[in-house]
């Protein structure tokens, strides 16, 4: 059984994430913590650009995951503070370790995509 | 103790109708299968059946999304289901019912596919298990290897090699059953089924034969061996001793009845060890005489069951599985983090591989080593000089008990903090397959979190307070009137156990997959 498992870990890679679609063509996204990943209030910022413009008028949900199933997670709405820029501004990470912090943009004209990125909170 | 040996020892010992028969006790409590309808259905050929496809189903899902779907533990059915529900649910079921997931187990579906793979194969490589491997250390070993990969790939955080444990799980069930008799994968390499033995052991039901005068003069045994059942001997194909329809009392059918895989004899079943309730003796019984009674939680641990069953090897891993469940479970604090730290720069070594091996040998070793020392301090102070493996086939129930009610209340904790996350992970898995469904994924604790600490804490303190009863019970039978003074040694043991356990259920989760660095720096 070890054996079956080696071979077949030593022969393939994990796929990338499949998110639930990419960024539209000619946007570009950031998601970013506003401030260092630890237990308690972290806001969240997410850049939207199409082009050189602000997007304005989409709808932002953050959602924070730990890596291991079973955590609550933690969904925050990102209100838009201005054209291209939207924030969480009561996102909090509730434990420490590993986590993925997640915005689910959905666009005027109802387009959805996902950014993502991985985040490290010690409680030490 | 293979099964060649206990059906020849079954069968001198019946062989002489005139000697009174050497049978151990076994429990007298409610028959569950006094109910009617749950006997039918048991003795029903298919009835396993029922279980394992709705599992089988779910696995086939479970597979597709680890390889296919969200490489985001908490968005995927592989991990939800695989290091969530499957271990929640299998102590919840251990604790309140017993061995649960091995009745289901849908690796045994592997069964038909190995049979017929079997017969393609030379004699010569028809293999038997060999002695050598028989006791319990090869599992032993498989499940610190499990437990040093679960935690070195952070299997809990990756869809994708779950899934990848899981093809090979099926893969190393049929390989082991094509070249060696079938139930060798239960009993002798499966590292969860035997996760499953040894936290059956307090389980509160076991399998007993009804009446035990019946099997007495039973000849062929078929619990045991199996039986064909036809209404003529013409129509039998010799796959196990043939018994007429017309003697079956409740009859269930015609064909081949297989008997117990693992070589267990209901009559003489007083452990849960090596029973993965496939309810093959309750088909194969002529006489409608196997039961499944209820018992007392620590009927085996103060019964000094495994001195006739399993031996050492069987006390060396329940009592292993206790310091293990703290390792496991302290791997997820922060006070652990720190000291690993402190061992990485005692060591000079920042290599995980390293540190996890030390980490699991350590831990594996501990808890019989621990078990044997106030062992031998409690059978001092009831005025015995014991051997340190009498002192720990007497007192490694306790630990047992207590590795028991850690796993229990271990599991449960992410279980009720995260039960309703397979509603999401499910609606996602059908949007990812084109289905018009949207995934709530604010659905995930069972319990809010506030009442968690309690109800872990009350969990370790139940098996805490049953461990500390099989230490008195124990006492008193070993030692008389000296068992008050034995007794000492293992209940402060027990009290040390319980606190740390409870500290570690009370410390604030850190839940990282890597020990000496943060994920993104």
């Amino acid at each position: 059984m070890l054996l079956v498992f080696g071979l077949l870990l030593s022969g393939c890679r994990p796929p990338q994430d499949r998110a639930a679609s990419a960024i539209p063509e000619g946007m570009t996204g950031r998601l970013e913590l506003q401030g260092e990943p630890v237990i308690g209030t972290v806001p969240v910022v997410v850049y939207l650009l199409d082009g050189t413009e602000g997007v304005t008028g989409a709808s932002v949900s953050v959602t924070g995951d730990m890596t291991h199933a079973g955590m609550v997670p933690v969904i925050r709405a990102a209100a838009e503070a201005e054209p291209g820029l939207y924030v969480a501004h009561d996102f909090e990470f509730d434990m420490g370790g590993d986590w993925f912090v997640t915005a689910e943009v959905t666009l005027r004209n109802g387009e959805q995509f996902e950014l993502a990125v991985p985040a490290s909170v010690s409680s030490r | 103790m293979n099964t060649a040996g206990n059906t020849e020892r079954i069968s001198l010992d019946m062989a002489d109708s005139g000697r009174k028969h050497r049978w151990p006790d076994q429990t007298r409590g409610f028959n569950l299968l006094g109910f009617g309808w749950l006997r039918r259905f048991l003795r029903w050929r298919y009835a396993r059946l029922v279980f394992q496809l709705p599992l089988l189903i779910l696995v086939v899902v479970m597979v597709i999304d680890g390889f296919t779907g969200r490489q985001l533990a908490p968005r995927n059915v592989a991990t939800t289901a695989s290091w969530l529900h499957y271990r929640g649910l299998v102590v919840i079921a251990l604790a309140i019912f017993g061995n649960a997931f091995c009745a289901a187990c849908p690796l045994m579906l592997t069964r038909g596919p190995s049979r017929f793979l079997r017969r393609l194969l030379p004699a010569g490589l028809q293999l038997r298990w060999p002695r050598a491997l028989r006791g319990k250390y090869v599992v032993l070993g498989l499940l610190l290897v499990f437990f040093f990969a679960y935690e070195y790939f952070d299997l809990w955080a990756s869809p994708w090699l779950t899934a990848w444990v899981i093809i090979a799980y099926f893969v190393g069930a049929l390989a082991v059953d094509v070249l060696f008799p079938a139930g060798t994968f239960c009993r002798y390499v499966c590292p969860l089924g035997h996760f499953n033995f040894v936290l059956s052991s307090t389980s509160p039901t076991q399998i007993v034969a009804v009446d035990r005068s019946i099997c007495e003069t039973c000849e062929h045994k078929p619990c045991l061996h199996g039986r064909e059942t036809h209404s003529s001997e013409a129509q039998a194909k010799g796959e196990a001793a043939f018994i007429p329809l017309a003697e079956i009392t409740n009859p269930n059918g015609t064909g081949f009845f297989p008997g117990c895989e693992t070589g267990l004899f209901a009559p003489t079943i007083t452990s849960t060890m090596d029973c993965t309730n496939c309810y093959n003796c309750v088909r194969a019984c002529p006489y409608d005489n196997v039961g499944i009674r209820f018992r007392s939680p620590v009927r085996e641990a103060t019964s000094d069951v495994w001195a006739r069953r399993g031996r050492t090897g069987v006390m060396v891993l329940g009592t292993s599985l206790a310091s293990l469940g703290l390792l496991n479970a302290a791997a997820m604090v922060a006070p652990f983090f720190t000291f690993v730290d402190g061992l990485a720069d005692f060591l000079g070594t920042r290599n995980e591989a390293v540190l996890f091996t030390i980490l699991f040998s350590v831990s594996a070793v501990l808890g019989p080593g621990l078990t044997t020392l106030a062992g031998l301090i409690a059978d001092r102070a009831g005025g015995r000089k014991s051997t340190p493996r009498e002192a720990f086939m007497r007192w490694g129930y306790v630990t047992l008990v207590l590795g028991i009610g850690f796993w229990v209340a271990h599991y449960v904790f992410h279980f009720l903090t995260g039960a309703l996350q397979i509603v999401p992970v499910l609606q996602n898995f059908a949007a990812m397959q084109g289905m018009a469904v949207t995934p709530d994924w604010g659905l995930s604790q069972l319990v809010p979190s506030r009442y968690l600490f309690t109800v872990v804490a009350a969990l370790t303190s139940i098996w805490s307070l049953l461990a500390a009863y099989v230490t008195m019970r124990i006492a008193m039978r070993d030692f008389g009137r000296r068992g008050v003074l034995a007794m000492w040694p293992m209940l402060i043991f027990v009290l040390l156990f319980a606190v740390l356990a409870v500290w570690l259920l009370g410390q604030p989760m850190e839940m990282r997959g890597t020990l000496l660095q943060p994920l993104a720096e």
